[in-house]
């Protein structure tokens, strides 16, 4: 009985060395793979690190977008140009674009495909009718008794959007709305128009409006004005179905911290649902101040969050609004707030563009880290937190 | 009922006896035993040292099936604890040694903990240079082979 002799680390059978590579996190195979060049031919045809590290997708002011692995500090160029796109949402690899020409699209971040979307005005089944009027503005109508009301005037940038992508087989949920109206349109793989769901009508009084909105597989979370969560089920052939349960927050939360209001101006205010991996959503009531002190440079915007509970082993994505659990093989810190802005689902202040911090909030230590490289690189117009499948 | 022993033998000739159910978690020596009964089994390339470890590590995780219920000795969590504290007193050669032995004798249960040892090695290095040097691994690539792979920019996935 023989077995091949060993000749030190760099000529570890590739079996056995793939094993070892494969269970290395994502900065330590990359760091593997230059030891020499027997590991670097093993890493080859190894299926690659554990994936699913945070990366930040990054839209600047010029140039095209880049994508930012923290855990290693370091950039990276995406396949195709993705810098005419305005991004909307995100699931997995997937992102959720809109175009110059406000054509929506589901765009794949690692490679050049991208799947076409109804446009918008093929929006139908409730009360509203959109209408392009110009290559990226679009009228609104209101129909009332087979009568159309103009009622409202809206671009691309007025759009929010969520999307979730089944990574098995490929099947896709698309959810718009115009910001701050109470409607939305939603489609599924194969679909050729968009449905809408309204908020005021056929919905009872405590369900109504539409402040936040969270979708995760096929169930839509909307909170309500009255902040009830109203939850309905996209997966079935005929539409929406409500499948709600009586679930409200405290109103409390929302004169929280009236003296801090009173002393500071504030940049953004958020009324946020947030799914957790598993039970109920939960609510999340974020504010952002300009800063009072006059040590600071003019034009130095500060943020921080408050409110908010322990989120124990785990991770809230707040662009994403949902909670994971942490992981540090994947560099997702526990008890944190991955954040970028405020208002990506729902511009609660009106800001015409958005304040941008990119930062982890970590709810232990009530400190910020923010990632240097990124501000002395780029001057940002949008930044979204996502975990790559 | 006595227990069936069989005789793995190093490369040094020494003769270990142990119980058949401990040594039947290697699958290569599993099929010998059935191939060869009652043969001395010649494992030519282990040392006494690394055999010597292979059977602690068996001894430890077999599960006897004869003598009613779950006899084996350990739970679970305590295993795991073992099997941390097994691999945390092997130094840098002999785990490789154990390693290969795993992967020969075919113990995947060892294979796992060993390459697992290694992996997390590895990422308690800081940098590159710190991982070569634990590892005692020689830089065959130029420089410019080292910036190439460096530069492969697009996101590796």
């Amino acid at each position: 009985m023989e077995a091949p002799s060993s000749g030190g680390w760099s000529e570890l059978p590739v079996d056995i060395l793939r094993y070892v590579l494969e269970r290395l996190s994502f900065v330590d195979f990359h760091r593997a793979k230059i030891m020499c060049s027997n590991w670097y031919l093993c890493s080859k045809q190894t299926l690659g690190p554990k994936r699913g590290s945070p990366l930040l997708m990054l839209c600047p002011e010029e140039g095209g977008c880049r994508l930012y692995n923290a855990e290693e500090d370091r950039f990276y160029e995406t396949t195709s140009d993705l810098s005419g796109y305005q991004f909307l949402g995100n699931s997995g690899k997937w992102f959720l674009a809109v175009d110059s020409r406000s054509d929506l699209y589901i765009v794949d971040v690692f490679s050049d495909e991208r799947i076409l979307l109804p446009r918008l005005e093929t929006l139908m089944g409730g009360l509203h009718e959109i209408q392009r009027v110009g290559e990226n503005e679009f009228r609104e109508n209101l129909i009332k008794r087979g009568t159309a009301f103009a009622w409202n005037h809206f671009t691309s940038k007025d759009l929010r959007g969520l999307l979730w992508v089944d990574d098995k087989n490929g099947d896709f949920v698309v959810v718009w709305r115009v910001d701050i109206c109470e409607y939305l349109g939603f489609c599924k793989k194969g679909d050729a128009h968009y449905r809408e769901i309204t908020g005021r009508t056929d919905v009872s009084r405590e369900l109504r409006g539409i402040y936040d909105l969270v979708l995760k597989g096929y169930n839509l979370y909307l909170l309500s004005t009255r902040k009830y969560v109203r939850h309905l089920d996209l997966s079935g052939q005929d539409g929406a179905k409500d499948v709600s349960v009586s679930h409200k927050f405290p109103m409390s939360m929302l004169i929280a911290d009236q003296r801090a209001m009173n002393a500071y101006k504030p940049i953004s205010v958020g009324h946020n649902i947030v799914v957790p991996a598993s039970g109920e959503p939960l609510f999340l009531y974020t504010r952002a101040y300009e800063p009072a002190s006059k040590d600071l440079e003019p034009g130095t915007i500060d943020t921080w969050l408050v409110e908010v509970d322990d989120l124990g082993d785990e991770a809230l994505f707040f662009d994403l609004g949902i909670i994971v659990p942490a992981d540090r093989t994947l560099g997702i810190e526990p008890n944190s707030i991955y954040f970028t802005r405020n208002d990506r689902r729902f511009n609660h202040t009106g800001r015409s563009s958005p304040c941008i911090d990119v930062c982890v909030y970590n709810l232990a230590t009530k400190t910020i880290k923010r990632f240097p490289s990124l501000s002395s690189s780029f001057i940002l117009k949008d930044a979204m937190w996502f975990l790559p499948s | 009922m006595s227990k069936k022993m069989i005789v793995l033998k190093s490369s040094e000739g020494v003769s270990f006896v142990v119980e058949e159910a401990v040594a039947r978690q290697s699958k290569i020596i599993s099929f010998l035993v059935e191939e060869f009964p009652d043969r001395e089994l010649p494992l030519t390339n282990m040392t006494s040292e690394i055999l010597r470890k292979t059977i602690e590590y068996c001894k430890k995780h077999v599960v006897e099936d004869d003598g009613g219920g779950d006899s084996s000795s350990s739970s679970s969590g305590d295993l795991k604890e073992w099997d941390v504290k097994f691999v945390a007193e092997i130094d840098q050669p002999r785990l490789m040694d154990l390693l290969m032995a795993a992967n020969y004798l075919d113990i995947p249960s060892l294979l796992d903990v060993t390459c697992q040892k290694v992996a997390d090695t590895i990422a308690a290095c800081n940098d590159e240079k710190e991982i070569r040097a634990t590892f005692n691994i020689e830089n065959d690539f130029t420089e410019e082979e080292v910036e190439a792979i460096r530069m492969e920019n697009q996101y590796p996935i």
